[in-house]
């Protein structure tokens, strides 16, 4: 090889990033060219040198004594210390017992502030499940969880991991969960930040390690939303029919012709179900309306600005509370209305998020409607 | 994976066991690994209130976290990760970028070298203070924590290149000080 070309690789050799073939090469070279090995030693002396200089600075670091017994305090959470022998294991909170403790006071604080979808079983969601007495306030019997399984079996091409479910920190199953979209992580990489960003929450940070996986810091969970006052809903009355509102009278066109007549650009899916294919896009009084289909089923995304009037509406005693994105929002199942062109049950989801109220319906799984809803941009 | 020695566990054994549930198994674990952490998240931080407290919140996370960790990678590089993540954290938190570099100067003494090395390693101090957080990341997981070129982008989230480029501007600067300190000599 050419002295420049071994150069160039000299750093490569010591930093052990050669192929073997070319760490061969490399120092069959060395060992014949006096410029090229006098440079290499060179490059050796400043890196020992380096290492030196790196390692004497952490020594100098000093560690302290008790920083041990701080770890175990942070874990134990205050309390005594069981033995002197083995006092970071003296401390460690029972998962158990953690579970049930962080059980209690997320249940307490979604009696208060929390309204969440809690999981059936089988495939298709206990909707029907009304709200009792018609109080939003302080029951969450009808709150439904989903579980991944639940969205695991529904037939989509999104990844399960894509769907972040937050179970408490215990990561027992069965918990009250927020549902969030979430960059999705590869399973086995330990936490790190991107991963555990939500979309309602902090900004990415820059030059972040793309560490994917678990939120495996937690503590993001603790930003709760603030809770809308219950008898707040964006909703529209039941009833909206797919042939569209006010009669029909909605006009169709492109994405960027509804964009002028209504002053706002609407929110694009992100998610759709497969095979979906768009049949059209109508705006009226303000709402863009885009319905899609898939096979013989529909789904319809509308989103238009919010209103004062917005702010007087009550929960549908129907509806089943869950959180979109973080934001309260309202599921609902609705009979097929006379007209209709399909037969099957209407589910809508309807959430406010900053000005703008979102509607996703359609005869498709509820699954599917969620996911839609969730990455929705 | 078998006994290392009479009483002493193996890594592998003490983190099976730990997943199982075994507190104790997992105190030995954070035994092994909490010195250099602490001095890992020095050399980016450079405050001792915050170094502790991300000290604490790995370990918090680790062990809340441990049931996802799978044995076909390394337990260190998971740590580390984790570690390195909070730091982060932290730094877009207080952005105390200068202020560490100030205090940073005034904390490391003069080396135990001899005479004719004296300058320059207190130079060369001054000079690994000097770099970005990142950059200083970089030397210490390699040259001190022994992690290959690999690992440390791994850890850090950014490609061998990178790692590569942050490892050989810092070994330039050294060998061109040395160059010229030589021909001073001279």
């Amino acid at each position: 090889m050419r002295c420049e070309k071994i150069k160039s690789m000299l750093a490569d050799l010591l930093d052990q990033t050669l192929s073997v073939q070319e760490e061969r090469e490399v120092k069959e070279h060395l060992a014949l060219c006096e410029g090229c090995s006098s440079e290499y030693l060179k490059l050796k002396r400043a890196d020992d040198l380096l290492r030196e200089t790196v390692c004497q600075m952490m020594a100098e670091i000093e560690v302290p004594d008790d920083l041990n017994r701080k770890i175990e305090k942070a874990m134990d959470g205050g309390r005594n210390k069981k033995s002197p022998e083995s006092r970071l294991t003296a401390l460690f909170i029972v998962p158990a017992a953690a579970a049930v403790l962080l059980l209690t006071i997320i249940s307490a604080a979604a009696l208060n502030y929390f309204n969440f979808f809690s999981p059936s079983k089988q495939a298709d969601m206990a909707l029907s499940e009304p709200n009792s007495g018609g109080k939003n306030t302080t029951q969450n019997e009808d709150s439904v969880i989903v579980s991944r399984e639940d969205l695991a079996r529904s037939d989509s091409v999104m990844e399960e991991q894509d769907l972040r479910i937050e179970t408490g920190d215990t990561g027992a199953s069965g918990e009250p969960a927020r549902l969030t979209k979430q960059a999705a992580p590869s399973v086995n990489d330990p936490p790190g930040p991107d991963s555990r960003e939500l979309l309602s929450t902090e900004s990415t940070p820059v030059n972040h390690p793309d560490v994917d996986e678990v939120d495996a810091l937690d503590k993001t969970k603790t930003d709760f939303p603030q809770a809308f006052p219950l008898e707040y809903t964006p909703c529209p009355p039941v009833g909206h029919s797919f042939k569209g509102a006010g009669g029909g009278d909605g006009k169709g066109g492109t994405l960027e012709q509804a964009a002028r007549e209504v002053g706002f650009y609407p929110a694009r899916p992100e998610y759709l179900p497969p095979g979906a294919q768009l049949r059209e896009i109508r705006w009226l009084s303000g709402t863009v309306y885009q319905n899609y289909l898939i096979g013989e089923q529909y789904i319809e995304i509308s989103h238009r600005r919010l209103e004062a009037a917005d702010i007087e509406q009550v929960w549908s005693a129907e509806a089943i509370k869950i959180e979109i994105n973080g934001m309260p929002a309202a599921l609902t199942e609705n009979p097929p209305e006379a007209g209709d062109d399909f037969s099957r049950e209407r589910i809508s989801v309807c959430w406010r998020q900053d000005q703008w109220i979102f509607t996703v319906s359609g005869n498709i799984t509820v699954e599917e409607i969620i996911k839609v809803a969730l990455f929705l941009k | 994976m078998g006994m290392l020695g009479e009483g002493i566990l193996s890594e592998e054994q003490l983190i099976e066991m730990a997943k199982s549930g075994d507190q104790q198994a997992f105190a030995q674990l954070v035994q092994r690994y909490t010195a250099d952490a602490y001095r890992t998240a020095f050399m980016v931080l450079r405050d001792r209130q915050e170094v502790e407290d991300v000290v604490q919140e790995a370990f918090l996370i680790s062990y809340r976290k441990l049931k996802t960790f799978r044995m076909d990678s390394s337990f260190k590089t998971w740590l580390y990760r984790i570690v390195v993540n909070l730091c982060y954290d932290r730094l877009r938190k207080i952005n105390r970028e200068s202020a560490a570099f100030h205090k940073l100067a005034t904390n490391f003494g003069s080396g135990n070298g001899d005479m004719a090395d004296i300058d320059s390693r207190i130079d060369l101090k001054e000079i690994i203070s000097s770099l970005s957080p990142e950059h200083r990341l970089v030397l210490t997981l390699y040259y001190k924590m022994d992690f290959s070129v690999r690992k440390v982008a791994e850890i850090l989230g950014i490609p061998t290149g990178t790692v590569k480029s942050r490892l050989n501007s810092a070994r330039n600067l050294i060998k061109d000080r040395l160059e010229r300190g030589h021909e001073y000599a001279l």
